[in-house]
This record gives structure tokens, sequence and C-alpha cells, in this order.
């Protein structure tokens, strides 16, 4: 009972707030969740409007600043350096995020949402069907992924649509066999069956009642599968299948820096802690947004009070 | 008594705090108890209580941080158990003191065979020259506690053996060193009826042998009325009530000594739907409801033979009725309840909702038969989504049969819903998490009853509750029963339970119906020796049967059904 009369002042502290208010204070009451949203707030921003504000700086060739080291003189473009044709890499890295973050959303996107629709098909209707998909995700597993990559984009030829297709390919199986066993594990809950007894269709009692279960733990290995894709996009790039010259991506632009790493390591170093950046921003959110979507833990940002 | 008499344990102003996500919560606050060589003690309380917390302290278990002992000292044999180093502990854990916890499964190491895990002890203690002679003092001591075949079973693992036999290993290991002290916490709860009373015999003949103290920790008063000398009620961490059991039980000076023994199921305080009860026309009839499975063997295949969960299982379920259905676990009791609710389709014979045979309806037919009967799980844990919102919970039914109500009326008839099943409408927007598990029960029948059904299945509906609780959702379902007009299937392992409330009990073992009549007549004239069993089991010593609460009025019924 006492647990009771103490939930209550919490939850009756203060006028009721509008939903996008509740979401704010609770982002605010984690600060690294801040900083990761604005961060990814500002990275948005470039892709949108990037390419008009810094897109000739970007494109020009400079030979003057070829290889030029982060400094000043040169104006605020330089303030990164210039890259092996003397492009400004700050403006190189602003528009490249429009590629960048355009590929890897695409293929996060669509391996997160085919992996999780076949693996709650796999999971919840078992049998046959489960089996056919559990054998062909095995197929998939069993290639190498870069070699199958290798070997679709050959034949396919290298487009940015093919490299997305490619990549969530070989995604696809991480979220699937995740969503699965996660399916299958609240498939035997009793709610669920409670659900199933109220006279619930298959519909309902997968979207409202397992669905909710699974997705935070997709949501979470989506935002670590992020950096992956980029990663595996500029090996892609640098063996020449991935993006062609002269769109380019940080991914590219980290494989060109690699020649010149000993005598120029800021053309390999800023796009790279972009990525970097991304990834931990985009890790961050998850794991605030796991917090936030489960009741039990919600009190952490719902000023808890931590007294030991 | 000397004056140099030390009690075997003594514990004197014990405080412990736990430091939560809403603040410090005083688990144990000023607790002080001795026990004596030779005797048993019963700690009594419901869940929450503290009353494992205390024992975790004596046996240096307990996890800190977010535990904190602030005050209080625990002497066993007249030194301080708190003020000793890490190693002399560990020299007085397992050989002088030892404890046997509710869930021996969860207890026992899968990887290791449980004549190892037993043998253990004596090597960890130096008790045995070589791994020959631990292993024999091991089957020596597992032929004590009364496993049969002791020397074959000793090399087996713990999942081959049943839940009773597994509670007997962890008595073997805790006596393997003659502690002079036992912590038994909670040792029968997870097991069925006619088996608990097994293990406490066991335990009271080794404890009379070996002359040791026992604390028995439970929430069970018949275990409590059985076994102990004396008895220790603790509530929100203090002691309310203590001394010899017959006093404190025929003499209760507590309020809420008092309510625990109101909630004894008495046979006077009835709570059936009243007589002529066979009059009224049939709702649900079940005729030779079979249910098997195929044992498959291993990976290759192949039937190993079938398995008769249920066996041509009949029953009468009439308007405005309780039907009992008692069984031990494995007695086909919960496949039952499947079948009825059409979860899983039955091998042969036919269950009719009026007049229709539910294993025939199909879509909109089948819709209005599972609106009309809905189901009350055993677990308020498990069967509400953590997701969901209370009012999302209550309306869920709603959600599904959209001819009910329109949705700008649902949430006026969750804040009714809530109302009916003693809970307020500002409950409506917390999560299941935030309830106590009666108050999430009451959760589930407020669902339950949305859809305003006919029949409400209870599987367990209030096994894993307080006895207190129990008396409260029991009095609240019969309650319902009357203003409704519901009929309930009421499936449950304990016996005395039903007793108030059933109108009819179908007995049921290994899937079989053993006997079946009206409570009455079940109760006071069994006919089959399985049910003489099962009655004799769940008994309360014939002392405590006479406890007459009628006779201290002190709280009225209403304060007793503590309002959250």
């Amino acid at each position: 009972m006492t647990y009771l009369v103490e939930s209550t002042k919490t939850m009756n502290s203060g006028p009721r707030r509008s939903r996008l208010g509740t979401v704010l204070s609770l982002l605010w009451a984690d600060k690294f969740a801040t900083f990761a949203a604005l961060f990814l707030l500002l990275l948005m921003i470039a892709c949108l409007v990037g390419p008009l504000l810094v897109g000739d700086a970007a494109g020009g060739i400079n030979f003057a600043g070829r290889n030029a080291p982060p400094q000043l003189e040169k104006g605020f473009l330089y303030i990164l350096g210039g890259d092996n044709l003397g492009r400004s890499l700050l403006a190189r890295i602003v528009v490249g995020a429009q590629t960048t973050m355009g590929v890897a959303v695409a293929a996060v996107v669509t391996s997160v949402v085919t992996g999780a629709l076949l693996g709650l098909v796999a999971g919840y209707r078992g049998g046959l069907v489960s089996d056919v998909i559990m054998r062909l995700t095995d197929m998939i597993m069993s290639f190498p992924s870069l070699l199958t990559a290798l070997v679709v984009l050959y034949v396919l030829g290298p487009s940015v649509a093919n490299l997305v297709i490619v990549l969530a390919i070989t995604r696809i199986p991480v979220y699937l066999r995740t969503t699965r066993a996660e399916v299958m594990e609240a498939r035997s809950r009793v709610f669920v069956t409670a659900a199933i007894a109220m006279g619930a269709s298959p519909a309902r009692v997968l979207f409202r009642h397992i669905v909710p279960i699974v997705l935070p733990t997709l949501l979470t290995i989506a935002a670590v599968d992020f950096a992956a894709v980029i990663i595996t996009e500029s090996g892609l790039s640098f063996l020449g299948l991935g993006i062609q010259a002269p769109d380019f991506t940080w991914g590219s632009m980290v494989a060109t820096g690699r020649n010149y790493i000993a005598s120029a390591w800021w053309l390999s170093f800023w796009p790279g802690l972009a990525i970097t950046l991304t990834a931990l921003s985009l890790n961050i959110l998850a794991s605030w947004l796991r917090i936030v979507t489960d009741p039990q833990q919600r009190w952490r940002l719902e000023g808890g009070r931590k007294d030991d | 008594m000397t004056e140099q008499h030390t009690p075997l344990l003594a514990i004197e102003g014990l405080k412990v705090q736990f430091s939560g996500p809403r603040g410090v919560v005083n688990a144990v606050d000023g607790f002080s108890l001795t026990v004596e060589r030779g005797e048993t003690l019963a700690i009594l309380g419901e869940s929450g209580s503290g009353k494992s917390v205390s024992a975790s302290v004596v046996m240096n278990i307990l996890d800190m941080p977010p535990g904190r002992i602030t005050a209080g000292s625990v002497r066993f044999e007249g030194r301080d158990l708190l003020r000793m180093t890490p190693a002399e502990r560990r020299k007085i854990n397992g050989s002088e003191i030892a404890i046997i916890f509710q869930d021996p499964l969860a207890h026992l190491n899968p990887v290791y065979s449980v004549g190892w895990q037993i043998a253990e002890v004596f090597r960890i203690h130096g008790r045995a020259r070589d791994a020959t002679e631990a292993r024999e003092k091991a089957i020596a001591l597992m032929e004590r506690v009364g496993i049969p075949n002791a020397r074959s079973r000793a090399d087996q693992y713990p999942h081959q053996f049943s839940g009773g036999q597994r509670q007997r290993v962890m008595i073997a290991m805790a006596l393997a060193l003659s502690p002079k002290l036992i912590i038994a916490d909670e040792p029968t709860t997870a097991l069925d009826v006619t088996v608990q009373r097994q293990i406490l015999d066991l335990l009271k003949d080794l404890q009379r042998e070996m002359g040791m103290g026992l604390i028995l920790i439970t929430h069970d008063l018949a275990v409590a009325g059985l076994m102990a000398d004396r008895v220790a009620i603790i509530k929100d961490g203090t002691i309310v009530e203590s001394g010899g059991i017959r006093d404190a039980f025929t003499a209760p000076k507590a309020a809420y000594t008092r309510q625990l023994l109101e909630a004894i199921p008495h046979v006077e305080r009835t709570r059936r739907s009243g007589e002529e009860g066979e009059l009224r026309p049939p709702l649900l009839v079940a005729r030779d409801l079979t249910k098997e499975y195929q044992l498959s063997r291993g990976i290759v295949g192949g039937s190993a033979g079938t398995l008769r969960a249920v066996d041509r299982v009949s029953f009468t379920l009439r308007e405005k009725q309780t039907l009992g259905i008692v069984g031990e676990s494995g007695s086909g009791k919960s496949t039952v309840a499947r079948l009825l609710m059409r979860l899983t389709d039955p091998s042969s014979g036919s269950v009719h909702y009026r007049d229709r045979n539910l294993f025939s309806l199909r879509g909109a037919e089948l819709l209005a038969f599972r609106r009309d009967v809905q189901m009350v799980f055993q677990d308020p844990y498990g069967s509400l989504n953590p997701k969901m919102t209370v009012a999302d919970i209550i309306a869920e039914p709603l959600a599904i049969h959209r001819d009910i109500l329109p949705r700008a009326q649902w949430r006026d008839r969750v804040r009714e819903l809530l109302g009916l099943v003693g809970l307020k409408p500002e409950h409506a927007e917390r999560y299941p998490h935030q309830f106590s598990g009666g108050q999430r029960q009451r959760i589930a029948i407020a669902r339950a009853l949305a859809s305003e059904p006919r029949i409400i299945i209870c599987d367990e509906a209030v096994s894993a509750l307080d006895v207190s609780i129990q008396a409260q959702i029991i009095t609240l379902l019969a309650d319902l029963r009357d203003k409704l007009d519901l009929s309930y299937i009421f499936i449950t392992h304990d016996l005395p339970v039903v007793r108030s409330f059933a109108d009819e009990i179908m007995v049921m073992k290994a899937g079989a119906e053993v006997e079946h009549g009206r409570t009455d007549d079940l109760f006071l004239r069994p006919r089959d020796d399985y049910t003489r069993k099962l009655l004799s089991a769940g008994k309360i010593p014939a002392w405590m049967q006479r406890i007459e609460t009628a006779g201290h009025p002190g709280i009225p019924r209403a304060e007793t059904r503590t309002t959250p």
C-alpha cells in the first residue's frame, strides 16, 4: 500500500504536460541523450541543406590546398584541412552526410522491416513456413557477407539502389533471428494467451502485444548496426563496387585517405570521426528510447531520486 | 536455565534498509527473536514482510548494496555474526547454520549430478578424506532423507528428480554437516499438497532425531500450526506478535494476527450460490473430453507413445454455479481450462455451450463464445502486458469485441469496472508493475468482466497470492457472481480454498476424474482414497480448526478487505 501512495506522489506531481513536452523533459533528464539528439539534429540539417551551402567547395578542385593540414589561415572551410585534390574536408563531410546517411538509413530500415516481418511470421506461425524462412536465412548467413555483396554488385552493376539492397540482404538474418527468438519467447507469455482467449485476432496479438516487446531489442541492434553498414559500404566503395565518383560518402572518404595516412592523417580522421559520432549518438539515443518505452524503467528519467 | 544460558540464536534490534528507486525502505525494522536448541520457531508473514531478508542476514547472503544493516546484532551461541570476518562466517555457514530454500530447482546446479553436489559440502568443509568417502557419505544422506535407490540416483542430475525429491536433496545438503540450526525458507510452498506433508514430516523427524533448532519461514498458517513450538508473526518488517503458537493463535493479541486467522477457510462462512442448483439450466456441458499428446522420440521423430493429459472427463456447469476442479500438478486440470477456452483442440469428446458444440464454432460464432467466456490466470504478474496501462488492459476486450460499447464510453466503463473490483478510478493511468499481486489479480478480473461474460474460468486464480489476499479475492468473486449472474469454473490445487466457494467439486488425478459431487458430500463423505489423501494433506491441525474467529469480532468485514 505504501508503495502506491508513494507512486501517487510522483505521478501526480505538476500539471499534465503535452506529449511533446513530456518527451522533451524525459530527453533533458538524460544529458548524454540530449547531446546525441542535438548532434543528430545537426546532421539532419546538414543532409537537407548542406549541398546548397557548401556544394561548390566540396566539388571544386583546388591544387593549392592539396592535403592542406587543419588550419585557420585558409579560411573557415579549411579548418579541418583539405583532401588529396585540395577540396575542403569540412564541406565534403557536410555534403557527404546526405549520401552516407541516405544509404545507411535505407539499408538499415529495409533490413529491420524485412527481417522483423519475416521473423514475426516465422516465430508466430512456426511449422513449415518457419522452417523455410530459417533455412533461407541460414543460406544467407553461410556466405561471407562481403562475398555476397561482391557477387551481387558485380552482376547487377554498382549503383546506390543496388548497394542498399546488398547491404540490407546481408543484415537481414540478424534481425530475423532475433525477432523470431523474441517472438517465440513472447508468444508463450501468459498475457498473449490471455489475449487469444479473449478473441484477439493474430494481427492484434502480434502488433499490440508482441511487437512492443520485441521492438526495443531491434532498435538497439539497429543503432549498433548503423555504423557497421557505413563501414561495409566504405569497404565496397574502396573495392570500386560501392558509391561511384563523383558521388562520395564518409566511407569512401576514409578509403581515399588511407593512401595518405602516413603524411596526412586528417583525410581519414575527420570522416572517421563523423561515422563514430553518428553511431555513438544513435546508440545513446536508442538506449534512452528503450528506457522511455519501458514503463518499469521510465522512473529513472521521471525525476526518480537516488537517495543512496 | 542457568545464568550462562545463551540461546542458540538471538537476533536483537535488527534493522535492514534497502535503497531503491522510491527512496529508502526499511525491510526489517527492529527485529528481535531467539531460537533454542531443538526448538522450532515459525516466522509467519506475507510476501514483502521482510521474513526472508532476516534469514538472509543470518546466512550472510543479503545483497549489499542495495541492502544495508543499520542496527542490531545476530548472536549465534553468543558470538555476534555481524562482527565476524568473512572467513569466520564461512566456517559457520553450512556447518553450523544451514538453509533450505523455497525453489530447489533454482538452487541446485543443473550441470552437476546430485550426488556430486551433496558430496561437495563434505569436500568444502574438509569432512571427508577423499572423493570416495564424500560420495559414500552423500549416498547415506540421500537414503536418510528418503530417496529410494540412492546409490544409482546419486549420478542423476537435478532435472531427473521430482519437485519433492529435489527438496529432499536440498534437505540432505543442509543436514550434511549436522548443523545446529536450520533455516527453512518456505520449504514446501512450491510443492503439491500431498508432497508438502511428507517433506514437513521428514523435517520434523530429522529435527527430533538430531536436536537442531529450526527456523521455519512461511506464509502458511497451517504449516506453522503443524510444525512450530513458537511463532513470530511479522508485518512490514516488525514483529507484531510472538509467543507459543497455541497462545498466539487461540488468543491473538494483534489485529493483524486476527486478520490472518480470519483468512482460514471456514465451513460456516459459506460463499456458495445457494441451494436448488440442480434446477438451473445447464450452461456448459463437457462429455468424455479427452486430450492426448504424442511423445516424440528425440530429434529423429517417430512417436514414443501417447500421453493422456485429460482422460474422458465429463461435467456440467449450470447457470450461476461454481464448479471447482481440484488436482495436483500434472492432473490435467490446466489442460481442461485450455480446452474450455479453445486454446487447444481435444482428441475426442465434446463441449457444448448453450447447445452449440464448442469445437465446431468458427469465425463470428467463435468470437461470440470468446466474449461470453473469460479467463483469469494464475500469475497476475504474467497475465497483464507490462507495456500497457491499466485502462488499455481493461479496455482490451472492448477493443476486440467492437459491438459492446462505442469507443467514447470506454473510459467510463473502465472506471466503473475498477470500482466493481475494489480499485480506484485514478488507477487507470498506471502500469501493472505499480500494483501488488492482489491488486493485479483484481485488474485481471476487471478485464475479464469487461465483455459482460457468462462464465469465468479461474485457473489457479488465487494460488500466487498471500492467504489474506486470497480470501479477499474469493469474496470479490462471490460478490460478483451474485451481482452479475456469473458462473465460475474454479481450478485449483487447494481443496480448502474451494470449500467455501464451490457448489460442486471434481477431483482429478492423472488426467481422469477421481470423484465428483456436491461440495459438502465430498468433504464430509469422500469416497475415493485420493480425495481423502488430499483432504488430510491440506488439513489444518485439529486444534487450529477450533479457533473461532467469530469469537473475536474485532475487525468488521469491510476493514479486512483492505481497499488499496
